[in-house]
């Protein structure tokens, strides 16, 4: 059993080694201790800072993460937790006891140490005084001690260390401390990194790079080349002349140190990659991430109009870059794009007029615009930014074309791949048009009558009213004064752009006198200043009854010249058909007979359609002639013969000998039957011939009777006015007999004007009744005219009229009546002196038939009648059309 | 908005006016009474449209005129008919209508004597044959 051990070494022990001895184990005991403290010390230090000239030596090469540092840390301290302690509790805690020692000591002095642990084992040895004997103990222990004192026991401690890891540790300090001097920053930044290891604490490097200005993750324009510049810190302790990147597990590339920077090339990318950059000591891993750019999403203007054209704003889509419009306005552009952004720019520049549309100039960076006639001074733009949004100030359109040109830069500082432009092309506010549609330029009509046409207004923004104006001239002299008029028929809006109204014009409904009226429509928009635009004009002939009667006239003689001349032509065909019969008559089926009938053929369609075509004409003079109604009834009946005979030969007797031609040169037929095809034109066309004379001849007649009847009908409307004229003095002479105009009641006064007025009138009539006969003499030379106009002349009466004129106007009353009734007599003389030559200038048209006479005066009057009941319908439709044009106007206004 | 109004009322005057044939530029001196402008124009058209009734009226004495001169009692009745309705479209008109009713009138007058025509020609047609 082994002995108990003491369990202190400074417990009283039974009998304690001798004092030498125990002086002997306590020194080395306290060496051991010093030595083995030392070690477990200078080793924790030499780890530590083993730990931290690690992290500097690594720091040198590249980025030492923050685990490795860690674990340097935890390594060099671990020495002096764990190694420490561990070494102390070995060699100090476990060699405090003599016991301990002695063993210690034995492993260099096996004897001594062997006699050595005896001897510390009987010093508490407790037994028996038969089995102990303490005389030998004590004996032993000297004996012990003796021998150890000849030695020296610190032979026997364990090989030191402590001045070896004293040297480690010393060169290591000085290894640190000459680096911390020499290197300063990079010690200090290493110490406190290794110190640190957790801490965010940037590794410092002797080349610095100012990556400041590069985003994590960087964004680059995906799929394009870009290019990264990276510039050295201000405080970079080295410059390398090139530093190199590479993308990815791309290719590195190299970038010389240019102006502080390295500027590097990329190829263009599509996948989240780290770039790595080097320059000398600085590696740096930066994420980058290939993004589209930030593009336009949408692009419009809010367009604010010009006030006075009363629109409301619109919005225009600029995405094809180019908009007009009208000057006077102000935009507003409103843009989003795809990404948030940072900043934008807009500027705009004003182009010079005309400038080329398809290559406005762009004012890109760093681009010098081409010299130009004008210089161009870019104008910035206010810009709001709201995230993907940016709206611009307002841009007020002027003159000139302008191009605007906006630049953006997204939060990632990518910018659109252009900058977008748009060309703001200003628009003037065109002047509206108008014009009449449906209506000929000259027009010929009767005040009862009602012609309608269209009213057709155009313009650019909008029309605030279209109408029609009315400036009358008088043909002849007349008494009152031209008609002028206006009328408003449609009230635009700012929105209207186009107005199309149709609308009836009814003189007699507008109490137009005959004249001549120049008749346009006119529009206004909302331009202020602009005033009416008004249309080119149609002139409407206004005539009296007698002056359509002339009118009518002209285009009869115009219809007989025609007729005359398709008579002359068929007569002429005639005569070329019986030639072709004479002379080629037996062998009608040759090429050249042929070609010869069918020559004829062709000029006897050509023939027939003149026919056709006069035939037209004529009914609708014979309708025009009916309506007019003081043409007499013989020349209606004449017309109407005459055009009855027009209607057949067009209808009936020209197509037939059209056929015949054809049939002749049929090539199926024999000889014989063309002949017979032949003979049978000549037959019908003789008897086309004999009607074409007789319609002529009517025509002719009736020609006759119109003329005489016109002058004769003008003749007693004057006479019957002379007479209106005496009745209506008559009608007042008591009130008015023997008193001055002046001295006279209003009544009788107006009473005395419009019978003054009538006077001048008639006198005006009759002057060109005279007029109207010497020309009509001039033409026609017939004596009868000529004896007329002689005798109208002889008599003065212009002069005489006139006088007249004044006499009533004077209050002459009693001799104005006389002087009335006597040129109303005289008048009338002058129209039996026709009339008498009308009755007895005819003669061919006796022998018709009382019932065809009454047949046709009834179908005359049916006419008519139909006519003045088609007058009547258009002229309320032209009232009504008035009338609603009124009430459109009435609730704008009540309003 | 009032002197809108007094642009849309000088307007509806001016357009009027043309019916007494008033000068084109006579100005609104803005002191006539507005609503007495549009009565005197209204006026105006109730007595074109009365003087049309009378037109219409005298039309319809010229009816009487040739149903004296007829013979065949069917054409007698026809135009005896065009008469009445003749009269209504003098009536409408003498009330200053100038609507759709009246211009209908008017059509069905010159339908009818059309018809009249037609069967006089029928008639004629016939005793001839």
């Amino acid at each position: 059993m082994p002995a108990k051990q003491p369990s202190s070494s400074h417990q009283p022990h039974l009998a304690p080694i001798p004092d030498g001895l125990q002086r002997q184990l306590e020194a080395f005991r306290k060496k051991l201790w010093r030595i083995k403290i030392s070690e477990a010390l200078l080793a924790g230090c030499a780890g530590l800072i083993t730990s931290f000239l690690f992290v500097f030596l690594l720091d040198r090469f590249f980025e030492t993460p923050t685990s490795v540092r860690l674990i340097i840390l935890l390594a060099g301290t671990s020495l002096f937790a764990v190694f420490a302690p561990y070494w102390i509790h070995r060699w100090v805690y476990r060699h405090r006891r003599e016991n301990q020692l002695a063993r210690l000591i034995s492993l260099r002095f096996p004897k001594l140490g062997d006699r050595l642990l005896g001897a510390v084992e009987l010093q508490d040895q407790n037994e028996g005084k038969e089995t102990l004997s303490p005389q030998l103990r004590a004996a032993a222990m000297k004996n012990v001690a003796a021998e150890a004192s000849r030695l020296d026991l610190t032979a026997a401690l364990p090989t030191p260390q402590h001045r070896k890891w004293l040297l480690s540790v010393i060169t290591l300090l000085s290894i640190s401390t000459i680096l911390i001097f020499t290197f300063p920053h990079a010690g200090m930044n290493s110490l406190k990194r290794w110190i640190m290891p957790l801490s965010s604490t940037e590794r410092f490097t002797f080349t610095r790079l100012d990556l400041s200005v590069i985003g994590t993750p960087e964004r680059v324009p995906y799929g394009e080349a870009f290019s990264l510049t990276i510039p050295l810190a201000k405080d970079t302790a080295r410059k390398p002349k090139v530093a190199r990147a590479r993308y990815g597990k791309g290719d590195w590339v190299e970038a010389p140190l240019s102006n502080g920077s390295y500027t590097f090339e990329f190829m263009g990318q599509r996948a989240l990659d780290t770039v790595l950059i080097e320059a000398h000591d600085a590696h740096h891993a930066l994420p980058f991430e290939p993004v589209m750019r930030p593009e336009a999403e949408s692009i419009q203007a809010v367009a604010k109009l010009p006030q006075y054209l009363q629109r409301a704003d619109k919005n225009v889509d600029l995405r094809s870059g180019y908009m007009s419009l009208v000057e006077g306005s102000s935009i507003s552009i409103e843009t989003t794009t795809t990404r948030k952004l940072k900043s934008a720019h807009a500027e705009i520049v004003v182009l010079p007029q005309g400038a080329d549309l398809q290559s406005p100039p762009t004012l890109e960076e760093g681009q010098t615009v081409e010299p130009t006639q004008q210089k161009i001074t870019p104008q910035k733009i206010g810009l709001k930014l709201n995230g993907k949004t940016l709206t611009s100030d307002l841009i007020p359109i002027a003159i000139e074309p302008m191009m605007l040109t906006i630049k953006w830069q997204d939060i990632y500082n990518l910018s659109s791949a252009n900058p977008f432009q748009i060309r703001i092309e200003p628009l003037m506010d065109q002047a509206p048009s108008s014009y009449l549609q449906g209506i000929e330029r000259q027009h010929i009509m009767l005040a009862e009558e009602t012609i309608e046409f269209d009213v057709i207004a155009e313009d650019d923004y909008g029309l605030k009213a279209c109408g029609i104006s009315w400036d009358g001239a008088f043909n002849k002299a007349m008494p009152g004064s031209p008609a002028k008029g206006e009328l408003t028929i449609t009230q635009g809006s700012p929105t209207k752009t186009t107005i199309n109204t149709p609308f009836s014009f009814s003189p007699a409904n507008l109490s137009i006198e005959p004249q001549k009226i120049s008749l346009r429509s006119w529009t206004e928009d909302y331009k202020p200043g602009r005033g009416r635009v008004y249309s080119e004009p149609v002139t409407l002939f206004i005539l009296s009854r007698l002056e359509h009667a002339q009118v009518l006239k002209n285009q009869f003689d115009s219809a007989i010249g025609e007729l005359e001349d398709i008579a002359r032509q068929e007569q002429n065909l005639n005569d070329e058909n019986l030639r072709t019969e004479r002379n080629m008559g037996k062998d009608l089926q040759t090429e050249t007979s042929r070609k010869k009938l069918k020559l004829q053929q062709d000029s006897e369609a050509a023939n027939k359609e003149r026919m056709q075509e006069l035939t037209k004409r004529m009914e609708k003079l014979f309708k025009d002639a009916v309506r007019n109604g003081e043409i007499e009834k013989e020349s209606l009946k004449k017309i109407s013969n005459a055009l009855q005979a027009m209607k057949e030969l067009s209808q009936q007797d020209l197509p037939q000998i059209e056929k015949k031609l054809e049939h002749a040169q049929d090539r199926r037929n024999t000889n014989k039957k063309s002949q017979e095809d032949l003979k049978e034109a000549i037959e019908k066309q003789n008897q086309a011939i004999e009607k074409m004379k007789k319609a002529l001849e009517d025509a002719k007649e009736a020609n006759k009777m119109f003329e005489a009847g016109t002058f004769v009908n003008r003749l007693k409307r004057s006479a019957r006015a002379q007479d209106s004229i005496a009745h209506s003095i008559i009608d007042l002479i008591d009130q008015i007999i023997g008193s001055d105009y002046d001295e006279l009641d209003p009544v009788e006064q107006r009473a005395i004007k419009k019978s003054h007025a009538k006077q001048r009138q008639n006198a005006i009539d009759l002057h060109w009744i005279q007029e109207d006969l010497a020309s009509y003499y001039s033409r026609t030379q017939k004596p009868e005219h000529k004896e007329l106009y002689d005798t109208i002349r002889k008599s003065m009466v212009d002069e005489e009229l006139d006088e007249l004129a004044k006499r009533i106007m004077a209050n002459f009353s009693f001799s104005s009546i006389a002087q009335s009734k006597h040129w109303a007599n005289e008048i009338r003389k002058w129209v039996k002196q026709l009339d008498g030559e009308k009755n007895s200038g005819g003669g061919g048209g006796g022998g018709g038939g009382s019932q065809e006479d009454q047949d046709f005066e009834f179908m005359l009057k049916v006419m008519r009648m139909i006519q003045q009941e088609q007058d009547i319908r258009a002229r309320t439709r032209a009232l009504e059309d008035l009338r609603r044009s009124l009430q459109t106007q009435t609730p704008e206004t009540k309003s | 908005m009032k002197s809108i109004a007094y642009i849309v009322v000088y307007t509806a005057m001016t357009s009027f006016s043309c019916l007494a044939d008033d000068p084109i530029n006579k100005k609104e001196t803005g002191t006539e009474p507005i609503e007495e402008n549009l009565q005197q124009a209204l006026k105006q058209h109730g007595e074109k449209a009365q003087s049309l009734a009378i037109e219409q009226d005298e039309l319809s004495a010229d009816v009487q005129d040739l149903i004296d001169e007829q013979t065949d009692a069917e054409v007698i009745g026809m135009l005896r008919e065009i008469e009445v309705i003749m009269a209504d479209a003098t009536d409408l008109l003498d009330q200053k209508n100038t609507g759709g009713a009246t211009i209908a009138t008017e059509t069905e007058v010159i339908e009818k004597i059309f018809e009249a025509a037609k069967k006089k020609q029928q008639n004629q047609k016939k005793d001839g044959g």
